[in-house]
């Protein structure tokens, strides 16, 4: 009898098992998923987080591209930037983790792309602008890979899963990334999704640096005319130093000159921007979390530094002397600075101001025209003149600069690249115009005398791509001089 | 003549020897035989034999045959009496031996079946007077009496048994020898002195193939075993203090490897038995605490709570564990009360002072100056230091950053059990308390232990047991974080300069970074983790177990247990607000809540039919584990009062986060032994796990063993050897599980995030960074050949085991290409493989006044990897110093798990700096240069046991080493990564290259030196250490004759006291990057350093 009521136990455990061992966890599984514009949403969000980690986007992607300029010098480990002798160990593998990261945000993308067309509750508006979305992003981090490592492994919604993806030509790169941008141009609205997410006009800016990168400089000019003239956008005034905070300080929440910016927020927790924690000396009172004071420049020993107009205000406002053992007369950036905070930095990384299109323009517009003419110098201008505290629309004899003074395209590209080496100080921006104009040889041996090696011009693919990507060979399809 | 009179005879006469032992062969008889039966009366064994002028032996011989009993006596005392001549017919066995030895000087007793013939006590020349009533009490190890033991006077039929209260009572003549003996117990001689009633305990009897052992779903005498099973007893368990019962099997059982990963109190520590068989999953043994099958390391158990561990090794004994046996077993019994005993308590209470076993020779302030001078020099910077400071550097002895954070911290460990029982119930009641601080100051280590196990008879059918244990662990932690450049407290303690204060003139602290232009912007104040960091881990552990047993009819039981072990953990942790650090207070909070529940019906049959002995098995077994976790945080606080208790105040209140895990397990158990003749044994097991964790077609999979075993000892032409006592070979076959994977991992589950939009916070959704595949179980398929052999009456034993393992559908973390934007997938694809052989030899090698036991095993294990995804590589964890930034341990197709893999130093350059060898010819050091440099596998280790006693003395020794294993010893790394500021070994200092001295052990002073992970850093790890060495004197409690102190022993003992290494940093007991399934081992690098102790500690039983 006993053994019967076993036998039975047994008999239903045995048929109840199979509910016993079905998983069920309190969390989303992707099959169900990526249904609603909410859903969709959440996988939009998702590409930003990556890129926004102190590895890459959040810090040290801009202390990378920043110490390589010839205006600024790097510290401790990061002190080979600034050799030109191309990367060592340390800053290889943050390169790589900074590829990794853009290819995270990439898969991020491609899974938004490819989930779009089967969502079951999406309304065709809303799939243009979020598919839009997704693919500025995607074509946004691309744009970013082939400048740092020339072409690279196309990784669409398509190859997701495929391991064995060889790597792309630059033009090939180009070609994908402009496909991607132009249809976010197209399908984006003026207003975005949400404060930080692109526009149309976030894509005609990027289209615009694409363009001039590809030397295609009356796309460029298009570009760049189409944000400009869409009326949504214009220069903050300022009349003193400080009041660059206005663009640039932690509580900014929304200017007219955003474009298109990586937000970062204080609260809630590791939300917050880490550059400036790389910028500072620890209780020098522009961050107060501490600091690495990870690069540097000099008031007297750089030769840029000593040429920089000292009543510019964007000296005053970017320059602060530091000594720390060096010199007397080290200085340290502070265009990025959180007096207040006691976590992280409120400050946004400004990928795109409506100055950069400004002078995208001036540039683009001369050199498709192949001489300057007033616009592009009034174009110029209104930078130009806000640095001395005048009104931007204003012309201003005391600091406007004359056409006839710069009216061949060499002398007028030449003043526009200096004035955007002023105003982007600090941006990582300046070293792309570098590369892009083909100066960075000329100019670091000018500013530094360093003779810059051929191996620093690119990033190496790192070794965990083509440790696992059997496409990609180790050593031909590897960046010179790695 | 009688047996004192041999005795002064053969002291007189060579060769005593041979006599000696002729009068102890039957002395060892009647001991052994005397509990039987102690008068020939009763025997009616008819016996007819007519002799005439026959020798007394040739009749005895005759007598021998038609009894059947067996004759004992000394030749001489035989060959010495005249002939006789005897005629009877059909007499009794009393009368025929009345005849016999009539007129003789001989008389006989009858002990069971034997006749024992010794020389006749002439009682006429003993005074009546002198003989007087003797009492006395017979005691069994615990204190509990023994009923039914007999006691007889020495060469005399007199004799009794005793009580139910262990007492008896009988006349003897003065000065007489009583023999005390009981089945299963050594017998003792007890001389009479006086009138007081005598107070006799026995020991035990040590009889190898009755011992009991405890194996899965039930217990197996030793001698039935077909499989590789070792035992560490609870004396083994309990001699020295240890944070984790588990160290405890360190170099007893072979096989067994236990490693510290480093000296924290409550540290981690890695067991690993038969070598690593899971690159994904755990590799520590599963552990099953009286019958629970237990997630994790068993840290909450009083070591002196242990009855006994026994260690399942091969795949017959880990086979009925199934998906989780193929890392070993090691089951864990706790005591349990004693049927029919008297109420005992044991008191044990120790108290030790640690400190650390070495202490590093560093720079001084003057070298530390000069070095660096030196640096600045070969580098063109300008000097850091001015002579004038390099003067007074030379007058100071500068800070000892190793004295102001570590000290010499005390250890008190006591534990009181109090057991007992009647005929139908027994208890168990045990407390402990175990408090350690730790050498580095404020880390500590606080135990506190409720165990209670309790077993009730409740009719002759059912019977009902409980055991629960209760613990809570509340430990302060100084986390060695393994960080770069002094960024953590171990590293900075080690590199912050001898040159520079800890605190400023103001009595705030120093803050290292800006203390030198040149220095790391890493390093921290190693004062600030020790005085204003707070992290405390508090556990509370409830592990309980109920089961019923039934019993319907004989042979047949069924048990019916459940089980629930809860684990609650939270961890606060507080940072102070310090200006220094520009921390402005930050709060951690994170609470894990574990509860497992089990349930296991098991029905065993058991019988014996003449030749043939049968042990059935079978089962079904149910056990789940949800596992919650919240945490909370919070930075930016008005005062540090607040610490932990307010998450709400923070200034910036940290996102909560939570999780929820569960994973089931059902499973279908059986297991047959069936035994022929006592000699053939035969065991077939099998078990069905169905796990929650994989996908849904690969839920299911079967784990079948097979053993036999011939104990050949029982074969009658060994049987009658004098030299083998015992001897057994075994063979084992068998499949055997491990659950590599995590509950979900089969699932496309996303990832929750969040980012910010405007300054709002937005949640995300991706997937992680594992890409899902589907699973299959990861398989060991084991064999296994044994031999237990033991000589001399078992007083030499040995077990040897040959096996061989191999785990087939290895589960491997797949790297995927970093563009992917996965990290990696899982897949079933590899292969693995140990062999080994172990050997454990036990030698009673002297056991006379003083006794002296000694046993010691080595274990050989060979591990190769056979096969890996598309021969990938599989790289350990990426190692960063600050300099060097690279992989040491790899994973290759026919290597060793986790080889160190790098470069080859060939010395130096011209000018000084590093210099590698150019393997593959192409001109440059790249990747491509790397080779095997080291094997973190050791090629044996082994223990060594040796106890000896004499009169109330004890000395016991406990030594433990390990061969042929290297260290990587990544702290060397700073040595290369000059221009940091960082401090240095002295030896940096006194030997470095210069032009003058280029035969240096360390290159030029440069911060442009080529470092990279090379042979330098790769040291042997090889060592000895006399683990453990205790001297106990027993205190003569017995002659306090008092009822209630039974035994006292009192103990100083030193811990890791000496160490025979080569190995040059803190200790060669480390393994960082230690944990269940980790492949970078061997690695040492800025952790907390083991402790050396010095103990004395008390044992009471009352």
């Amino acid at each position: 009898m006993k053994q019967a009521i076993y036998l039975l136990i047994a008999a239903m455990l045995v048929t109840s098992c199979s509910k016993v061992l079905e998983e069920k966890p309190q969390a989303i599984a992707e099959e169900n998923f990526y249904n609603s514009p909410a859903e969709v949403q959440a996988g939009l969000n998702a590409i930003y987080k990556p890129i926004r980690q102190g590895g890459s986007m959040g810090a040290l992607y801009q202390c990378q591209l920043e110490i390589y300029t010839e205006y600024m010098y790097g510290r401790g480990s990061h002190a080979p930037l600034n050799d030109y002798a191309g990367l060592d160990n340390t800053n290889i593998t943050r390169v790589g983790d900074i590829w990794a990261q853009f290819y995270e945000a990439i898969r991020n993308a491609n899974i938004v792309i490819k989930k779009i067309p089967g969502a079951k509750a999406l309304n065709a508006a809303d799939s243009a602008r979020f598919m839009a979305e997704a693919r500025f992003m995607r074509g946004l981090l691309y744009f970013h890979l082939v400048r740092n490592w020339a072409g690279v492994p196309l990784r669409t919604e398509q190859n997701m899963t495929v391991l064995d993806v060889p790597r792309a030509t630059t033009d090939a790169t180009y070609q994908f990334l402009l496909d991607d941008l132009t249809y976010a141009a197209d399908n984006l609205t003026e207003q975005a999704r949400l404060d930080g997410a692109p526009t149309k006009g976030s894509a005609n800016a990027v289209l615009a640096d694409v363009y001039m990168n590809l030397h295609d400089y009356t796309k460029a000019k298009d570009a760049a005319a189409a944000v400009v003239n869409s009326n949504k956008y214009a220069l903050v005034q300022v009349s003193a130093a400080d009041d660059y905070d206005k663009i640039f300080g932690p509580d900014v929440q929304a200017s007219p000159e955003e474009v298109f910016y990586l937000k970062f927020s204080r609260t809630p927790a590791d939300q917050g921007f880490s550059y400036p924690m790389y910028a500072h000396y620890p209780n020098s009172g522009y961050y107060k979390p501490g600091g690495y004071y990870t690069f540097y420049s000099d008031a007297v020993q750089n030769k840029f530094m000593t040429q920089w107009d000292k009543n510019d205000l964007r000296y005053k406002y970017n320059w602060y002397v530091q000594t720390f053992g060096l010199t007397n007369t080290t200085i340290l950036n502070k265009k990025f600075s959180d007096k207040v905070t006691n976590t992280a930095a409120g400050n946004d990384f400004p990928m795109y101001r409506y100055a950069d299109v400004v002078l995208f323009y001036a540039e683009s517009a001369a050199r498709a025209a192949d001489a300057p003419d007033a616009n592009a110098m009034e174009m110029l201008n209104r930078v130009h003149r806000r640095a001395y505290g005048k009104p931007t629309a204003t012309p201003d004899a005391t600091v406007d600069f004359k056409l006839s003074d710069y009216s061949t395209l060499d002398a007028f590209v030449n003043l526009v690249v200096r004035e955007r080496t002023y105003e982007n100080c600090s941006e990582a921006k300046h070293w792309f115009d570098l590369k892009r104009l083909g100066t960075v040889k000329q100019v670091i041996k000018d500013m530094k005398n360093i003779t810059v090696a051929d191996k620093h011009l690119l990033w190496p693919i790192p070794t965990n791509e083509y440790n696992y990507n059997k496409a990609i060979d180790p050593v031909k399809d590897q960046n010179p001089g790695y | 003549m009688n047996f004192k009179a041999i005795l002064r005879h053969t002291d007189s006469q060579p060769p005593w020897i041979a006599q000696t032992i002729r009068v102890m062969k039957i002395a060892a008889i009647i001991l052994l035989t005397a509990c039987l039966q102690v008068s020939a009366n009763g025997y009616s064994q008819e016996i007819t034999i007519s002799r005439n002028n026959t020798s007394l032996e040739k009749v005895c011989r005759a007598i021998e045959k038609q009894s059947g009993y067996v004759f004992f006596f000394d030749h001489h005392l035989l060959d010495g009496a005249p002939a006789i001549n005897i005629d009877i017919k059909g007499a009794p066995l009393k009368e025929a031996m009345d005849i016999c030895l009539k007129n003789l000087p001989l008389t006989y007793t009858v002990v069971g079946k034997n006749i024992v013939i010794m020389a006749k006590e002439n009682a006429a020349d003993q005074p009546e007077i002198l003989r007087q009533e003797v009492s006395g009490k017979v005691k069994g190890e615990d204190g509990g009496p023994l009923p039914g033991a007999t006691v007889k006077v020495k060469n005399s039929t007199v004799g009794t048994v005793t009580q139910a209260d262990g007492s008896f009572r009988l006349n003897a003549p003065a000065n007489a020898v009583l023999v005390i003996s009981y089945l299963g117990y050594e017998t003792l001689e007890v001389t009479v002195s006086n009138n007081t009633p005598l107070s006799i305990q026995l020991k035990p009897v040590v009889n190898r193939s009755s011992e009991v052992v405890v194996i899965g779903y039930g217990v197996a005498k030793k001698s039935d075993l077909t499989g590789a099973v070792s035992q560490i007893r609870s004396e083994d368990i309990s001699v020295q203090p240890l944070t984790n019962a588990m160290q405890a099997l360190a170099g007893r059982a072979p096989g067994v490897q236990v490693m510290q990963n480093n000296g924290a109190p409550g540290g981690k520590i890695s067991v690993r038995i038969r070598g690593v068989n899971s690159i994904l999953g755990s590799n520590e043994p599963l552990y099953v605490i009286d019958g629970f099958p237990f997630n994790g390391s068993p840290d909450f158990l009083q070591p002196s709570d242990i009855a006994s561990m026994e260690v399942l090794k091969d795949a017959s004994s880990t086979a009925i564990y199934g998906s989780r046996g193929a890392n070993g077993i090691v089951m864990i019994t706790t005591k349990t009360g004693k049927k029919k005993e008297g109420t005992t308590v044991d008191v044990a209470s120790s108290y030790s002072i640690q400190s650390v076993t070495k202490k590093m020779r560093l720079m001084s302030p003057l070298q530390y100056g000069t070095l660096y001078n030196e640096q600045a020099k070969n580098d063109n910077v300008p000097l850091y230091f001015t002579q004038q400071q390099l003067d007074e550097f030379a007058k100071s002895p500068g800070t000892d950053w190793q004295d102001l954070v570590m000290h010499n911290a005390p250890l008190s460990n006591t534990g009181v059990t109090v057991s007992g029982g009647g005929d139908k119930t027994r208890f168990s009641v045990g407390a402990g308390m175990y408090l350690q601080d730790g050498i580095v100051r404020n880390s500590d280590y606080k135990r506190y232990s409720l165990r209670g196990s309790i077993e009730h008879e409740i009719s002759k059918v059912f019977a009902l047991s409980y055991n629960v244990a209760l613990t809570k662990i509340d430990t302060r932690l100084q986390n060695s974080q393994l960080g770069n450049r002094g960024s953590d407290l171990i590293s900075a303690m080690l590199m912050a300069p001898p040159t520079l204060s800890p605190y400023l003139e103001d009595g705030s602290y120093r803050r290292l970074t800006t203390a030198y232009p040149f220095i790391s912007n890493a390093i921290i104040n190693p004062m600030i983790p020790i005085y204003e960091v707070n992290e405390r881990l508090k556990a509370n552990r409830v592990f309980s177990n109920a089961a019923l047993t039934i019993k319907p009819m004989e042979d047949l039981s069924i048990r019916i247990s459940a089980g629930i072990n809860n684990q609650d953990d939270r961890r606060d942790i507080y940072s102070n607000i310090e200006p220094s650090t520009n921390s402005v207070g930050k709060a951690d909070v994170n609470t894990a809540q574990t509860q497992s529940l089990l349930n296991e019906n098991v029905i065993n049959y058991n019988k014996r039919l003449g030749i043939h002995a049968i042990n059935a098995m079978a089962g079904f077994t149910y056990q789940d584990n949800v596992q919650t976790v919240m945490r909370g945080s919070g930075i930016g606080f008005l005062s540090d009062v607040l610490n932990t208790g307010s998450l709400q105040s923070a200034a910036t209140p940290g996102i909560p986060n939570s999780t929820y895990e569960k994973w089931a397990l059902l499973s279908f158990i059986g297991r047959v032994n069936y035994t022929l003749l006592e000699k053939y044994l035969f065991t077939v097991s099998m078990r069905r796990d169905g796990s929650s964790r994989y996908s849904k077609d690969n839920k299911w999979g079967n784990f079948p063993s097979a053993a036999v075993a011939w104990r050949m000892s029982n074969e009658p032409w060994i049987k009658q050897s004098k030299v083998i006592s015992d001897l057994k070979i075994r063979s084992s076959y068998g499949a055997s599980g491990s659950t590599a994977i995590n509950p979900y991992q089969t699932l496309n589950l996303l990832t929750p995030g969040m980012t910010t939009f405007g300054d709002a916070a937005f949640i995300t959704y991706a997937p992680g960074e594992t890409l899902p595949n589907t699973l299959k179980w990861e398989t060991t398929y084991q064999v296994d050949f044994g031999v237990d052999l033991g000589l001399f009456r078992d007083r030499f034993h040995l077990t040897a085991d040959f096996y061989q393992k191999r785990t087939k559908n290895l589960l491997n973390k797949v790297q995927l290409p970093s563009s992917m934007g996965y990290k990696n997938t899982v897949r079933n694809v590899g292969e693995m493989q140990n062999k080994g052989m172990e050997f454990a030899i036990d030698v009673q090698a002297m056991d006379n006044a003083v006794k002296w036991n000694i046993g010691g095993n080595i274990a050989f294990n060979c591990n190769k990897v056979l096969k890996l995804y598309n021969a990938q590589d599989i790289y350990g964890t990426n190692l960063y110093t600050g300099s060097l930034n690279d992989y040491v341990n790899l994973l290759r197709e026919g290597q060793p798990f986790g080889i160190f893999y790098g470069y080859v130093e060939k010395g130096y350059s011209a000018s000084g700096n590093l210099e590698y060898e150019d393997l593959n010819k192409d001109g440059k050091i790249s990747a491509a240069d790397k080779t095997y440099i080291g094997n973190p596998n050791p090629d044996f280790t082994y223990g060594i046991n040796s106890v000896t006693t004499y009169k109330g003395f004890e000395l016991t020794l406990f030594i433990q080493g390990s061969q042929g294993n290297d260290i990587f010893n990544l702290n060397k790394a700073a040595t290369l990564d000059l221009g940091m500021g960082l401090n240095l070994p002295a030896e940096v200092a006194e030997n470095h290259w210069t032009p003058e001295h280029t035969d240096a052990k360390y290159p030029k002073i440069t911060r442009n030196l080529a470092g990279n992970m090379s042979t330098r850093f790769v040291e042997n790890g090889s060592y000895l250490k006399l683990k453990n060495i205790q001297l106990a004197y027993n205190l003569p409690v017995e002659r306090l004759h008092t009822k209630w102190f039974r035994k006292a022993q009192v103990y100083i003992s030193a811990q890791n006291m000496i160490t025979f290494t080569k190995y040059s940093w803190y200790d060669p007991e480390v393994n960082v990057y230690g944990s269940e399934n980790s492949v970078a081992q061997g690695i040492d690098y800025s952790t907390y350093p083991v402790s050396k102790s010095f103990t004395v500690g008390i044992r009471c039983g009352f």
